[in-house]
């Protein structure tokens, strides 16, 4: 298994990596989705922009309501950092899920998001953290909420031409707690469901606020309103959860293969999003 | 694979038809075709460029339309081949008059895939026809409220598959089981490839082609990583640790003795990277319980063992560490 | 100096693995080496319409490209199969050619078509690109049983409905449905032994290196059976001289049967090698080991099984379709036969049984032996009859076997048992194996926990009793049933001048531990420390002749040949001693080492009479100098290990994943030379035979394509599948070889698939479903699936 040839370039800086950034090129970070392609030559790209030793786009740091991590923090780091567990606990035992410990070790969050397999856990987990995607490019930096970054099947809000830089991750508030649970396809382990929640309890202990987001079901991870409708206002109890989980991916296509069909994936999609919403009672 | 899908337009049946029977308005508004070209009554020579998640491909074949009945239907087959596979697809396509300005294009078939594509992409196939679906009935709504078929012909962006023979080599430098190395590698080179047939280090091995296996774990800074997904030119600068710099002058690493006292190996392939992750493991946890070592080495398999023993050798490693 | 037989040392080959120095094929860099990429079909079914390959020729570091053509234009017609069965008319099977490329038609997927060898695997990798192959796809059929049927594609045009033979085993099929008639209970199941693929973890590699100065050639090969490997080659593929061809199987990965078969790959090599006058390697990638790897099992079954009121099996009956492949694999048709329909008597007194098999070609990989080969399939077989009938007529499972076991015998004061399917079993005593097993899961309380479960889960608990034949084989029975060659196995006991001993097996080891096994007799019989023995395997010019590790043969056999040459050392040693000694032979005894004199201190050690046999100053006369002896063991018969194994599964009500708890397992292997190798053995056979339940499973699309070919869609068990292994044993010696062994390679392999469906199924019936089976593997899919259905 040996790639097509390429030019590997190492860039220093994010804006000498934006330079390099023309049309046949890939960003490289860990490399775990990328360079799996290119050994079975399902991806050929002429050169590699090695990203992953820009000090810019390491490291996780406080800042102030939320925790900034950058892009090409490995899964590792983030699953080990008590800044992260302090802040949004459900985010670093999803970092914890993916993949093996070799695969988190290497593999690089800002790579993953960008990558957008349909079955990763990261964009679940980034949407119901309300989390913020930083992008840069040749005309200089914009935030995305993850909410809209992810636009279709391995397709998102990242141009051709940018980086992502670092992921804003918010901090929960009192009164809000956190959740990731994951049904794996038994071969690759990636998510046949994966369903990450955030809530907020109000004053009169209802449900003030809540997001609820599914990767693995349909072609991108998506916050599913029709769960979090029936949510909003009630209580958190088991009646309230069973009603809520029954319109899991409800309003979105679901996706079907040989582990799971469409009838059987939209059934786990309930009850992930039932034992998620129990973790939280 | 069985495709089928149906989707409403506000427009006639016979303002459809003009577009599918349209040429270069068929052209640009299907997903990925970069090249159309009628070469006979009812045939068309297309070249469609392939981009999603983590594949990336020119697909070169024909599209024939048959039975066809002129505002009302025909089936589409397509032939199209690839380097990484090819698709042979066969979908009848049906407008159902809906109402006054409303008709639905329905269709319903067959599409078979073979070679790398098949075998691999098995996960994303559904979902890159589902994606290619709605992708072309957006195109064609928009094409729909245009109303007017702008002539412009389809861009024709070249095939770079062209296989290029200049690969930049580097000269990289890695602190390797305790000694600086330096080695000229080039961009294209998998480190494990450069261990073993560059530097001769025949201990970490090769077991897959998809970072399933975990037979070719080494340590780099002290992590566990799988050498097969990872350049050469990757490791320049970094600590590299391989299952030949376990032992020490005193002897064996205390995991390599758990594996030798628990009979934790059998032919003996699996067990470098199963060693390797091991280490990862220990040097986080002291003393982990039988779960927590089964789930540390979900990425490495094992053939021989069926693990009963790998789970003891790494109880027996981490009471001597 | 202490016994080494049954304990449980450790192993002496572990240090080079330990270290990174294990030395498998494709560590190996031959000077002047040149690298091969086989392009392989992308389709199941089609005829190759032309192959450009212009482009390729000129890129660089391309050295030669081959088609098929140039190989056929030799008189090369392919790689030979090994077991002939004919058809129930007389006709031969049906043989058509594998060739070692193809000419203008592909069969399955990964049929190779054209090899590129380039100075380096990336150029090979590169240059393969650029060859153009234009292909006339052509429908294809998957499954054994359509294959048969009128109107399906060929896969070989002169294989009319695809047969390659039909077969028939046991009582007339009407003495069988008379009592199946009279039955008072009547079970009866269709089902898929589904297709599984082996995965050793090494890939196959293969070097071929022909030197022209001295005309010879060495394949260096990972396979488990180098000697059968080169006469293969040499006599019916390449028509190449035996005594020039050396072939080396180095450390070899794992094999579990994948690596018994002599491959096109390996042919062709050598082949490619003689052309260029430089060595060639090819290593498989894994996509190419999912395609070209024999799979193992596919059978599609019908069958069924009477009971008397009491619950005595009355008859069985079974129909077996048979799934080859596209061409016939080196054993492949013994292993839905003579390694399948000879197990049907399993451990029960079933007085009437009748099988029949239908082998068909279908326009996929082939298929050949694979962990257990045919006893697998036998087992389960029965062990699902059984459970599901204890289940529709309401009795105990584990009571239903204890009324049908065939009462102990020892094969010594107690003649063999004869079965209706040919076999003769050697020794046996199976109540206490699953009276073990029953006590170790607690079966007593079992029944009041699974009743009493209230955790949302289902409990389910699944029994197997099992035999197999194994240590393959007497020579003269297979011989007659087909086998074109002999199952013997040679050895060389080497006494060196200072008393150290070289041991040369013909059984190759590849994770069995032979080096520390086969020690432990030569050590133990010797009476010499374990470090004086060196076991040498794997290489036709350092050993004499053998026939390969598979079948759990290698003690039984390779172990008795071992100690075949052993006494005729210590024969011949005690002449030495005696002369020594100024004594007769008949008065000495030898123990720890040394000759004494009876009754006397007086003695003489191993190594000074070793040291006479090389330097014979002071020597009997007549007789030769040296202490060498080679031997050939043939057995007397196959060997029947048995066990039982119990299962106890928990389903998710919610997802219908289905959680192994535990698993038991009580074998009798006959006698344990290291008891710590026998489990492990076990432990591996387990997962294997689990991976089948609830993991594996090829999945070939109608058209011909492997869906799930690779790690991310082919589950392979992981360490977190499994729990850890509750084992035991019981020794019921083997009573006709030297050291009482009946081999452990297979039993785990065998015994546990059934237990976990039956587990599965107790949970889903117990849990109110009317659910009396679940295909293979039992995915979460499918038992949630099973879960929709009527409940009872």
């Amino acid at each position: 298994m040996i790639p097509s040839t390429f030019e590997y370039k190492k860039a220093s800086s994010v804006d000498e990596a934006i330079s390099l950034l023309t049309e046949d090129a890939k960003l490289l970070a860990g490399g775990h989705s990328l360079i799996p392609a290119m050994k079975l030559r399902l991806n050929q790209p002429s050169s590699l922009i090695d990203i992953s030793d820009i000090d810019a786009l390491k490291g996780i740091s406080d800042g102030g309501d939320h925790v900034l991590i950058g892009a090409a923090a490995t899964h590792a780091d983030i699953a080990h950092s008590a800044l992260v567990k302090g802040a949004c606990s459900m985010i670093s035992d999803g970092a914890e899920q993916i993949g093996d410990i070799q695969v988190r070790n290497k593999g690089t969050i800002g790579g993953s998001l960008a990558h957008a397999d349909p079955a990763a856990d990261w964009p679940a987990l980034v949407i119901a953290a309300d989390a913020i995607i930083v992008m840069q490019g040749a005309s200089g930096s914009r935030e995305v909420a993850a909410a809209s970054f992810f636009t279709g099947f391995y397709e998102t809000a990242l141009a051709e031409n940018e980086i992502i830089t670092a992921i804003k991750i918010p901090k929960l508030t009192t009164g809000s707690s956190s959740t990731y649970v994951k049904f794996s396809q038994p071969a690759s382990r990636f998510a046949i469901v994966g369903c990450a929640v955030v809530k907020n309890m109000d004053e009169a202990g209802e449900v003030g606020n809540i997001k609820v987001a599914i990767t693995g079901v349909s072609e991108k991870a998506y916050r599913d309103h029709a769960v979090e409708d029936e949510l909003m206002g009630q209580p958190l109890n088991q009646d309230v959860i069973n009603a809520a989980a029954s319109k899991a991916a409800s309003r979105v296509d679901v996706m079907s293969d040989h582990y799971a069909s469409q009838e059987y994936r939209k059934h786990l999609a309930s009850v992930y999003v039932k034992k998620a919403l129990q973790n939280l009672i | 694979m069985e495709l089928k899908g149906r989707e409403s337009f506000k427009a006639t049946r016979e303002q459809i038809w003009e577009i599918l029977m349209d040429t270069p308005t068929l052209a640009r508004i299907t997903p990925g075709i970069s090249r159309l070209e009628k070469i006979g009554d009812n045939a068309y020579d297309a070249i469609a460029d392939v981009k999603i998640g983590p594949v990336k491909a020119s697909f070169k074949g024909k599209l024939t339309l048959t039975d066809i009945t002129e505002n009302d239907s025909f089936v589409l087959n397509v032939t199209q081949n690839s380097k990484i596979g090819n698709v042979a697809a066969k979908v009848g396509l049906n407008l159902v008059n809906e109402g006054l300005n409303q008709t639905a294009l329905a269709f319903e078939g067959k599409a078979n895939f073979s070679g790398t594509l098949a075998g691999k992409g098995a996960r994303i196939l559904s979902g890159v026809a589902s994606s290619l679906t709605k992708q072309f009935f957006a195109s064609l709504a928009e094409e729909i409220e245009a109303r007017d078929f702008p002539e412009a012909k389809p861009e024709i962006t070249q095939n770079n598959s062209n296989v290029n023979l200049h690969s930049m080599s580097h000269e990289i430098k890695m602190f390797l089981n305790g000694k600086e190395q330096h080695v000229t590698v080039e961009s294209r080179d998998l480190l494990v490839d450069v261990l073993r047939d560059k530097l001769r280090l025949t201990g970490t091995h090769v077991g897959c082609d998809t970072s399933s296996c975990g037979a070719c774990t080494i340590l780099i800074n002290g992590k566990a990583v799988k050498s097969c997904t990872m350049l050469a030119v990757q490791a320049d600068g970094t600590t590299v640790q391989t299952v030949e710099g376990l032992a020490t002058a005193e002897g064996f690493h205390p995991i390599q003795e758990g594996f030798k006292e628990e009979h934790g190996l059998q032919c003996g392939f699996c067990t470098p990277g199963m060693m390797m992750t091991a280490v990862d493991l220990l040097q986080r946890n002291t003393n982990p319980s039988e779960h927590e070592i089964r789930e540390a080495l979900e990425g490495n398999f094992c053939r021989c063992t069926g693990y009963h023993n790998i789970v003891r050798a790494v109880q027996h490693a981490a009471a001597k560490m | 100096m202490s016994s080494y037989i049954g304990q449980s040392v450790k192993r002496l080959e572990d240090k080079r693995f330990l270290t990174g120095k294990g030395h498998y094929t494709d560590d190996i860099i031959l000077p002047q080496q040149t690298y091969a990429y086989i392009i392989r079909s992308p389709y199941a079914h089609a005829r190759i319409v032309k192959i450009d390959i212009s482009a390729a020729e000129s890129a660089k570091g391309v050295v030669a490209i081959f088609k098929g053509k140039e190989i056929a234009d030799e008189g090369i017609a392919g790689v030979p199969c090994g077991w002939q069965v004919d058809f129930k008319n007389g006709e031969t099977m049906k043989e058509p050619p594998h060739p070692l490329l193809v000419v203008d038609k592909v069969r399955h997927l990964g049929d190779g078509v054209v090899v590129v060898i380039a100075e380096s695997k990336a150029e090979a990798r590169d240059a393969a690109e650029l060859v153009e192959i234009e292909y006339d796809v052509l429908e294809a059929v998957i499954d054994p049983k359509k294959a048969a049927q009128a109107g399906a594609p060929l896969v070989h045009e002169d294989c009319p409905n695809n047969m390659c033979f039909d077969w028939e085993l046991g009582n007339p099929k009407a003495d069988v449905d008379a009592a199946m008639g009279k039955a008072h209970h009547v079970t009866s199941l269709e089902f898929v032994n589904q297709r599984v693929i082996p995965n050793a973890m090494e890939p196959r590699a293969a070097i071929g290196d022909y030197q022209v100065a001295t005309d010879k050639y060495t394949l260096y090969t990972s396979s488990q059976n180098p000697h059968l490997i080169r006469l293969l080659m040499c006599a019916f593929v390449l028509g190449i001289p035996e005594h020039k061809v050396r072939v080396v199987s180095p450390d070899v990965g794992g094999g579990f049967g994948s690596k018994i078969f002599h491959y096109a790959e390996e042919a062709l090599m050598i082949w490619c090698s003689r052309k260029l006058e430089r060595p060639v390697k090819w290593t498989s990638d894994r996509s190419e080991a999912f395609l070209t790897d024999a799979h193992g099992r596919d059978h599609v079954t019908e069958a069924k099984m009477g009971f008397d009121a009491d619950g005595k099996i009355m008859a069985l009956r079974v129909n077996t379709y048979a799934n080859l492949g596209a061409y016939l694999s080196t054993f492949a048709p013994a292993v839905p036969t003579y390694l399948h329909g000879t197990l049907m008597q399993g451990l029960y007194t079933t007085p009437l049984i009748n099988i029949d098999v239908t082998a068909t070609f279908t326009h996929t990989t082939a298929v050949d032996a694979y962990r257990g080969a045919g006893r697998p399939e036998a087992t389960y077989l029965l062990e699902r009859m059984f459970d599901l009938a204890a289940l529709e007529m309401n009795v105990d499972p584990a009571e239903l076997r204890f009324k049908n076991f065939i009462p102990a015998f020892d094969g010594v004061e107690q003649e063999g048992y004869q079965t209706q399917v040919a076999l003769q079993y050697d020794s046996g005593d199976y109540e206490p194996v699953l009276k073990r097993a029953l006590e170790m899961v607690g079966y007593d309380k079992f029944r009041a926990e699974q009743a009493a479960q209230s955790n949302g889960k289902l409990l389910g608990i699944g029994f197997s009793t099992y035999i197999e034949a194994c240590g393959i084989a007497p020579s003269a029975v297979v011989g007659a049933l087909g086998a074109r060659a002999g199952l013997y196995e040679s050895a060389q006991v080497r006494v060196q001048p200072t008393g150290k001993v070289s041991v040369f097996t013909g059984s190759h080891s590849h994770g069995q531990g032979h080096e520390t096994t086969f020690a432990q007799v030569v050590a133990d019989k010797m009476g010499i420390p374990l470090e004086d023995v060196d076991i040498v395997h794997g290489d036709s010019d350092s050993v004499a002749f053998g026939m390969g590790t598979y079948g759990s043969r290698s003690l039984a056999v390779g172990g008795s040949a071992i100690v075949k040459s052993i006494e005729k050392v210590l024969e011949k040693g005690a002449k030495i001693a005696a002369h020594l000694l100024e004594a007769n032979p008949d008065d000495l005894d030898y123990a720890e080492g040394k000759w004494t004199v009876k009754g006397t201190d007086k003695s003489v050690g191993f190594g000074d009479v070793s040291l006479t046999a090389y330097v014979p100053h002071n020597y009997p006369e007549g007789l030769e100098p040296g202490l060498d002896f080679s031997s050939f063991y043939d057995p007397a018969n196959f060997t029947y290990p048995f066990g039982a194994h119990i299962a106890i599964v928990e389903i998710d009500k919610e997802t219908g994943k289905v959680d192994l708890k535990r698993f038991i397992a009580v074998d009798d292997v006959g006698n344990v030379i290291n008891p710590m190798i026998v489990d492990g053995q076990i432990h591996g056979g387990l997962a294997q035979g689990i991976g089948q339940a609830l993991f594996e499973g090829a999945i070939y699309d109608d058209t011909g394509q492997l869906i799930n070919g690779s790690y991310m869609d082919y589950c392979m068990p992981r360490a977190d599948d499994l729990p850890s292994f509750e084992i035991d044993r019981t020794v019921t010696p083997c009573p006709h070889n030297p050291l009482g062994v009946k081999g452990a390679g297979e039993a785990g392999c065998i015994g546990s698939t059934p237990a976990v469906v039956n587990a599965v199924v107790d949970a889903l019936w117990k849990g109110g479903f009317k659910v009396k089976d679940v295909a293979m593997p039992m995915t979460s899919q499918r038992v949630w699936t099973a879960m929709q259905s009527e409940t009872v």
